[in-house]
């Protein structure tokens, strides 16, 4: 063999070698990465405590099984009334799963250093709002490392790291005992799910919102519990503006909202950045959401799923609890991908061909209202009889669900999966007009739809 | 057959491949636990009965009339809705669960196979086996068990209170009948209930007493101007979780006496459901003497409907609510009006002396427990 082969040879070799042993690594490293994190945020700081507290122990007892996976829990108890529970504490905890229940419930997480922080989350929300003289502490102890800043093995000296955890905790990144935050809120969610992010990191992260929801309206979000005479607690809902914001830099691939009336068309278009998947309930949900024991088995026979099939494991588990609790409503998968607008396009065009006023002409009686089951609900209708009554009337075909509604399931004959917002009462709409005028939803049908409720409530053109 | 309810569960570690070693190891480690599992009384008992509940359902607005299913403070809300707080039927009960699923998870099996004091999670638990008989509170009837296997007394300071509960328990063993007695008092909310609970698990029939009491001392003297914060409450519940059907009756204090029963099935949306009662049960308040009930009269009203109906806003109620005469009652045409009709086969009560004699706890003794 001439020289010049050999040297070729060598070198093939060389580079064969490298590349298995690059090969290797890589597959170790993600071997070693889990493939999924959880997070369950759960509202106990109104009438659903005892059903949350439950859930923390179904989501405990459900997770035992799970591998390569991280579990973290937020429950906040409120001021904790009477509902027994080991550990008993008020207000807010985190939990990282890991051992058994006691152990876990004496262990809470506490306010720290992130582990690493991924790049865009490090630049776009952790130095923000920090002095430049607390930035610098920061750039100092983190380095770079495959796309996160990653806290230095020789961390900060106690007191650096005191100073940081402090200048975390004034910028409102890091949870504080001594800030009371609503859980219902844009800060304390974003504030939870980044720290899920920051240390429990995967390769793909799944969020569960359990508590109240109203969908898109704020409006609604602050009202008093049923009880009269006996007690009187104040229940908080989650609408989708605040969850939106909470998520942002904080995007999971699912998010999963164990929520009462989430399912409209406002406020998937509201979430639709928010997450890949979204899994939604557009009636009532059962009280503490749903079978987290459950959910963990359809989790754990899927645990190495890609994130749509891990989705529609999680939309199978909804579906399971809504059939188990008898109640009538309806859950839908969702896939915010160019579907959407592609189906916002439609349904203006819709609009468009047949015009607002027509439109706000048809008789009422056609669309299906959602029952009072609560909020807004009866203020909207099912999107389905509304695009089919529009086809029915005008002949136009209108636009196509199918292209992001991957999967619905109801038990409510009144509900297909989504609404729309459609309210038989002027006074209900003016009330709430200025907050429907400034949703997304609005801006990306051009304020037809807007139109529509304005002419039918005798407003005339804006 | 229906699985017992506290089982041991046996954690079955499935074959693993080598690499995954290391995961195995944080696995048993960190999941030592006894593997006891406690199963839910109030699951139970919403297999058999309504639950309106839901995160939405506390916002239904006010509606025309006080038994429609969706009103805020309706009566079909108030009882059949687990977050309705204490008027609901589930209530107690789920407090109870809380408590047991929290303890009973919390011990190993040895533990629970053994006398002896354990300390875990904030309660000190003390744990006797038990072979003798005991007598219930006398407001379950004061009857003598004598089969019960455990028993468990339970303290912890929960939310700055001092909880004391006390726990007896049969397992589902060759007669597939599983009892559970459970008291609890909270001294500083002089609060205190106590439920008696059987779950057959060849017949998936499920019976449960609850009676609440909280109040700081005697109750008031008849006649008197109600006492906010004060609550006194019995319940009985029946139901068979393969059938899907409830019965129940209960009194409580609120207003001037409270008496609600009835019954029906929850198998499906077109199953019926029948409930009578009145808010003026007493002659007056605090009298506890059901001289407000009287049958063949206006003094009861009731509602006929079926579970969907229950669940749909748009239902107008049908006519009802009806007064409880003798000729309303003979005429209606499903057979669930049983539940309501005194002396049917299906109605937890004989007659009016019946329903008069079903008194809500006035005093704790009546739970087991040292009056104030």
């Amino acid at each position: 063999m001439a020289f010049s082969k050999k040297v070729y040879s060598l070198i093939a070799a060389a580079v064969t070698a490298a590349a298995l042993f690059i090969g290797i690594y890589i597959c170790h490293w993600h071997e070693a990465e889990p493939a999924w994190t959880f997070a369950f945020y759960l509202d106990g700081s109104g009438n659903l405590l005892i059903e949350q507290q439950r859930n923390l122990r179904e989501i405990i007892q459900g997770s035992r099984m799970l591998e390569r996976a991280n579990v973290v829990v937020y429950l906040d108890r409120g001021t904790a009334p009477a509902a027994p529970m080991i550990h008993a504490w008020k207000g807010k905890r985190i939990f990282h799963v890991s051992g058994t229940y006691s152990e876990i419930l004496s262990h809470p997480v506490t306010p720290a250093l992130p582990l690493s922080v991924e790049r865009p989350r490090f630049t776009g929300m952790l130095l923000k709002g920090l002095a430049a003289d607390e930035a610098h502490l920061f750039e100092r102890h983190y380095v770079l490392e495959s796309g996160r800043y990653v806290l230095k093995e020789k961390g900060p000296a106690p007191e650096e790291e005191q100073a940081m955890v402090a200048a975390l905790q004034k910028s409102g990144y890091l949870f504080s005992e001594d800030t009371f935050t609503q859980t219902v809120s844009t800060e304390s969610i974003s504030r939870f799910f980044s720290l899920v992010r920051d240390n429990y990191p995967a390769r793909h992260y799944a969020f569960f919102i359990a508590g109240h929801g109203v969908g898109w309206s704020s409006l609604r979000s602050m009202q008093p519990s049923s009880e009269k005479a006996i007690t009187q607690q104040l229940n908080k809902s989650f609408y989708a503006d605040a969850i939106k914001k909470g998520l942002i830099h904080n995007e999971p691939e699912i998010l999963c909202l164990d929520l009462c009336l989430m399912a409209d068309l406002e406020t998937l278009y509201q979430l639709r950045q928010s997450a890949a998947y979204l899994v939604l309930g557009q009636g009532p949900m059962p009280a503490g959401g749903q079978d987290y024991r459950y959910l963990f088995q359809r989790i754990t026979a899927e645990s190495a799923s890609r994130p749509e099939a891990m989705a529609r494991a999680i939309f199978a588990s909804s579906t399971y609890a809504l059939d188990k609790s008898k109640l009538n409503s309806a859950i839908t998968l969702i896939g915010t991908g160019p579907g959407i607008d592609a189906f916002i396009t439609g349904f203006v065009d819709m609009i468009m061909a047949e015009g607002a006023q027509r439109i706000a002409e048809l008789q009422k009686d056609t669309y299906t209202r959602l029952p009072r089951w609560g909020g807004q609900a009866h203020e909207m209708i099912d999107l389905k009889s509304f695009i089919e009554a529009v086809r029915a009337e005008t002949g136009i075909s209108g636009p196509d669900t199918s292209a992001f509604v991957l999967s619905a399931h109801s038990t409510s004959k009144k509900a297909s999966g989504l609404s729309i917002y459609y309210p038989q009462d002027a006074k209900t709409f003016l009330a709430n007009r200025d907050e429907y005028a400034g949703l997304d939803f609005n801006e990306a049908t051009g304020e037809r739809w807007l139109e529509i409720l304005d002419l039918k409530h005798g407003r005339g053109c804006p | 057959m229906r699985l017992l309810s506290i089982i041991f569960v046996c954690t079955m570690i499935v074959g693993c491949s080598s690499d995954s070693s290391d995961d195995l190891a944080v696995l048993l480690a960190s999941n030592p636990g006894s593997g006891l599992t406690y199963s839910s009384i109030a699951d139970d008992m919403r297999e058999c009965a309504p639950d309106l509940g839901s995160s939405a359902i506390t916002l239904w607005e006010d509606g025309d009339n006080g038994w429609s299913g969706h009103v805020t403070y309706g009566v079909l809300k108030k009882h059949f809705d687990s977050t309705s707080g204490s008027e609901s039927i589930y209530a107690t009960v789920l407090l109870v669960d809380e408590t047991l699923s929290a303890v009973v998870e919390n011990m190993s099996l040895s533990a629970w196979e053994s006398q002896g004091e354990w300390s875990g999670g904030g309660w000190d638990v003390t744990h006797e086996l038990v072979d003798g008989n005991v007598t219930l509170p006398s407001i379950f009837g004061g009857g003598v068990v004598s089969d019960f296997e455990n028993y468990l007394t339970i303290s912890g300071t929960v939310d700055e209170s001092q909880y004391d509960s006390y726990f007896h328990y049969k397992q589902a063993g060759d007669d597939g009948i599983e009892k559970i007695l459970y008291r609890f008092e909270n001294a500083v909310d002089n609060e205190c209930g106590a439920i008696y609970a059987t779950r057959n698990s060849s017949t998936e029939d499920i019976t449960v007493w609850i009676a609440s009491h909280k109040a700081p001392g005697a109750i008031p003297a008849d006649g008197s101007v109600h006492e906010n914060d004060e609550f006194r409450c019995l319940l009985y519940f029946e139901g068979n979780i393969e059938a899907q059907s409830f019965k129940f009756k209960l009194k409580t204090d609120a207003a001037t006496g409270w008496a609600f029963w009835g019954g029906g099935s929850t198998a499906s949306d077109d199953d019926y459901i029948a409930v009578r009662g009145t808010d003026e049960a007493d002659s007056q308040t605090y009298a506890n003497d059901g001289g407000g009930v009287t049958d063949d009269s206006a003094d009861t009203t009731y509602v006929v409907l079926t579970f969907g109906d229950m669940k749909d806003d748009a239902y107008d109620g049908g006519g009802y609510p009806k007064n409880g005469t003798a000729a309303n009652l003979a005429a209606e045409t499903d057979s669930s009006v049983g539940y309501i009709d005194l002396g049917d086969e299906n109605c937890l009560y004989a007659d009016i002396a019946a329903v008069q004699a079903f008194k809500y706890p006035e005093e704790k003794s009546e739970l087991g427990f040292a009056d104030n």
